[in-house]
């Protein structure tokens, strides 16, 4: 049985298909710290282009996401960093936190002190995030939006 | 010099692909920006987006986080084909150039107050 081949990558700007394995240096620098780290990429060697692929930046940013979110960083780098780190809008985040877009962007800016539950509830919303979870947004929407209606509640009781 | 807009460029369709000879591009078909967009959203999809060094690295500069760039591509306001076949995708406030291969690459990024095509290299 014939079997199908894989087809060599070519690299995007010369189109040969000579590339090899090499490593990106990735660094961000938030609110005083700096986070490194080594990523794999992938070099052509004729033309000397370099990639790095958008799951292990995406990766990378996790990490760091944690990272901040872990030890209750408060900086204005680091709290924006965490909100774009989720892909969230200065207004989604603030309609989860009862802001407004303006005082999410006042606090990300420095010109005004994050207290510390909007910096627990953001560090509780990353690391939710990160573990593909979504419970404090849901009942923080919740808590916004209460939903009404139901009397009788049927709930599965778990004996530990 | 104004920036060409949509993917009207007064160019011959098939002629598109063939703008840079050194490009891969030349295998690529020509596509108008809701293809190129839908192409996008699929590599996105499958996890097909590599960065150019030079694009991660002003990414990583400017405090841009790759889950936003993630959002733009799939999701953007506007796409716009550049003179050299690379798509200009826009949101609201950052911009990503993409060349469409066997993989979306984005070659640069920036902010909406920035020049972008000081920007490009390549």
């Amino acid at each position: 049985m014939a079997t199908k081949m894989k087809k060599a990558s070519r690299c995007w700007k010369c189109g040969k298909a000579a590339l090899t394995n090499s490593t990106f240096h990735a660094e961000r620098k938030i609110g005083g710290q700096v986070f490194v780290a080594k990523l794999p990429a992938e070099a052509c060697t004729t033309c000397g282009e370099r990639t790095v692929g958008g799951r292990e930046l995406l990766a990378f940013d996790a990490a760091v996401a944690g990272e901040l979110a872990r030890n209750g960083a408060s900086s204005p780098d680091a709290l924006q960093f965490l909100r774009k780190s989720m892909a969230l809008t200065a207004a989604e985040l603030g309609e989860l936190l009862e802001l407004r877009p303006e005082t999410i962007s006042r606090i990300e800016n420095g010109k005004m002190p994050a207290d510390r539950r909007t910096v627990a509830l953001l560090g509780g919303l990353t690391l939710d995030h990160l573990a593909g979870r979504t419970e404090t947004a849901d009942r923080l929407r919740a808590l916004a939006h209460p939903p009404k209606g139901r009397k009788r509640v049927e709930v599965k009781a778990r004996v530990a | 010099m104004p920036r060409e807009k949509g993917p009207n460029l007064g160019v011959d369709c098939r002629d598109r692909g063939r703008l840079d000879k050194t490009s891969s591009r030349l295998q690529v078909p020509f596509v108008n920006a809701t293809r190129a967009r839908r192409r996008i959203r699929e590599l996105v999809r499958a996890g097909r987006v590599r960065f150019t060094d030079y694009a991660a690295l002003r990414m990583l500069q400017r405090g841009v986080g790759v889950a936003e760039v993630f959002r733009l591509l799939a999701s953007a306001q506007s796409c716009h084909a550049q003179s050299n076949g690379r798509w200009r995708l826009a949101g609201q406030d950052l911009t990503v150039v993409v060349e469409l291969s066997e993989n979306a690459i984005v070659v640069t990024l920036f902010r909406g107050d920035e020049n972008g095509d000081e920007d490009e290299e390549g």
